[in-house]
């Protein structure tokens, strides 16, 4: 292991001595997606904190936060999901996992807003952006989703159990209860009681659970929750399962974020646009750029490689008017130790009313400038531990149309990651 | 921590076989036990089940707790929806509340005196 690291270190710091510094953004593999929040993409910037209202309450608020003495307040961030502002009792998670087309539309449409301001040499002033997202294909579960499915539901099935008791008159102590649930466990497991009745689980993997997890869960929980003198036994039960003793948060958000990654087909769109008030005047507004994206990617179902193919148009329209659409695909491919993304982007231009020299290049003339160019670029990330990764990217950026310059892409970086809590799969 | 939500109602049953159904809203993700009494009458995602005749079910208690889990990403709402049909009506009540924080729960904590 040794050996493997200073090896790495030492190819990372040649590598690093013949290396010309490069802008992260100018290097960001991830240009083939559809920006999470299109709002603040527009307007190029990446806010701390987003504001994000659950209910329509909420959402009246921060329209009205963002706006102060009559102008708009900068540095606003705000995105939501006009569906999901009210309770939906009728979608069961099944609907939501795996949503019709008409349904997924619905779900997952989100509007982003933002604010910026502008200071420069001839003016001031405010910028707001907008911008729409939704999915029209969803891909479906990965393995991993279904693995993650089952063990919230062992999980929480084991709090609701525990829960049945808070009732039971005949328990006076910690004790009494850990008794009382793991009769009824190994009752479950002897088939003098019945299993829980739990979609996808099968008899023999939730008696695998009761058996190897479910009766240390409840020891440990009890052994870890001592009960407060005061307290009756249905307080102590509803604090036990209430708390991260029997209902640990860690898998449940797994699921949480496992279920935005899912393999498959996923075809996805946003459009966005922004708006400028020079002198916070509405009479003087000016819509300086519009955006819209079209991905489709396909996730493998090893979730180790992913095709992406994006469709981009973006405008601007202040001073000469820009018109550029983007066609790109990219590869990506990872391991466990391992990861290889190669990424070709082709551009088509059109940069209207551009000030040149005319042919004799005494007078200056506005003109169009047509024309395509490409980008192309190769990652590769090599993890040495769970705290290094080394970082290697190449290829070629986009010609300029008008400037002649350097367009090689080159960065070599090592990342050091935080450790952070892991969940264990059951 | 979770949030609890107790509810106490009064279900006036009719006649006939006395049905019981409890499903979970808001894309998340749960569990619900049923009891008569002190008697478990089933633990699961969903509930569908029948609890006898309502003649021998008069001044009977039942209790349902859910546990839901916030798991879908764009909403922290939770909701449970009981349904309880006997041969002369069917009654609907449907309970719903915010989860605190992604990966958090709402535990519904639901009695129903049957009368």
């Amino acid at each position: 292991m040794i050996g493997k690291c200073a090896w790495a270190t030492w190819l990372f710091l040649l590598l690093a001595c013949f290396a010309k510094g490069q802008s992260e953004d100018s290097l960001n593999l991830n240009q083939l997606r559809p920006p999470s929040s299109p709002a603040f993409n527009i307007l190029g910037i990446e806010p701390e904190s987003v504001m994000r209202p659950s209910t329509p309450n909420a959402l009246g608020s921060a329209l009205v936060s963002s706006i102060q003495d009559g102008f708009l307040r900068p540095d606003i961030a705000l995105e939501f999901a006009p569906y999901w502002l009210k309770s939906r009792p009728n979608i069961s998670f099944k609907d939501y996992i795996a949503s019709t087309f008409k349904q997924r539309l619905k779900q997952t449409t989100a509007i982003s807003i933002a604010t910026s301001s502008f200071n420069d040499e001839n003016e001031s002033g405010s910028r707001l952006g907008w911008g729409v997202r939704t999915q029209w294909l969803s891909g479906t579960t990965s393995s991993r989703t279904v693995e993650l499915t089952k063990a919230t539901l062992l999980e929480t099935t084991l709090g609701t159990l525990v829960g049945e008791y808070k009732r039971d008159t005949s328990i006076h102590t910690p004790a009494q209860l850990e008794t009382k649930v793991l009769a009824r466990i190994d009752a479950m497991l002897d088939g003098t009681a019945d299993l829980p009745q739990l979609t996808g689980l099968s008899p023999k993997e939730i008696k695998s659970f009761l058996r190897e997890k479910a009766k240390k869960q409840v020891q440990m929980a009890i052994l870890q929750n001592p009960k407060k003198e005061d307290e009756s036994m249905k307080n102590y039960i509803n604090r036990l399962r209430s708390e991260n003793a029997l209902l640990p948060k860690a898998t449940a958000k797994s699921l949480s974020k496992s279920i935005k990654e899912p393999v498959g087909w996923l075809l996805q769109s946003a459009i966005a646009s922004s708006m400028t008030f020079p002198s916070e005047r509405f009479q003087f507004s000016e819509i300086p750029n519009a955006s819209a994206w079209t991905t489709l990617t396909y996730r493998s179902y090893n979730e180790k490689s992913a095709i992406n193919l994006m469709v981009r148009y973006t405008g601007s329209f202040v001073d000469s008017v820009s018109n550029n659409l983007d066609i790109g695909l990219s590869l990506v491919r990872h391991s466990s130790n391992f990861s290889f993304a190669l990424e070709g982007l082709y551009r088509a231009y059109r940069v209207e009313g551009v000030e040149a020299l005319d042919e004799t290049l005494t007078q200056m003339t506005t003109t169009t400038i047509e024309g395509e160019t490409y980008r192309v670029t190769m990652n590769v990330a090599y993890k040495l531990s769970d705290l290094i990764t080394l970082n290697a990217t190449v290829g070629k950026d986009y010609d300029h149309p008008i400037v002649v310059g350097r367009n090689v892409l080159t960065l070599f970086g090592m990342n050091f990651n935080l450790p952070t809590s892991q969940v264990t799969r059951l | 921590m979770s949030k609890i939500v107790s509810k106490e109602e009064q279900y006036p049953m009719g006649s006939g076989t006395l049905t019981i159904k409890v499903s979970l809203g808001d894309g998340q993700l749960g569990t619900t036990s049923v009891m008569l009494g002190n008697t478990s009458l089933g633990i699961g995602d969903t509930i569908d089940l029948t609890v006898g005749q309502t003649t021998e079910l008069t001044h009977q208690t039942i209790y349902i707790e859910s546990t839901c889990r916030d798991v879908n990403s764009s909403s922290d709402y939770t909701s449970v929806t009981v349904t309880f049909t006997d041969a002369a009506n069917t009654k609907t009540y449907t309970y719903s509340e915010q989860a605190e924080s992604s990966g958090g729960a709402v535990i519904y904590d639901l009695t129903f005196h049957l009368s």
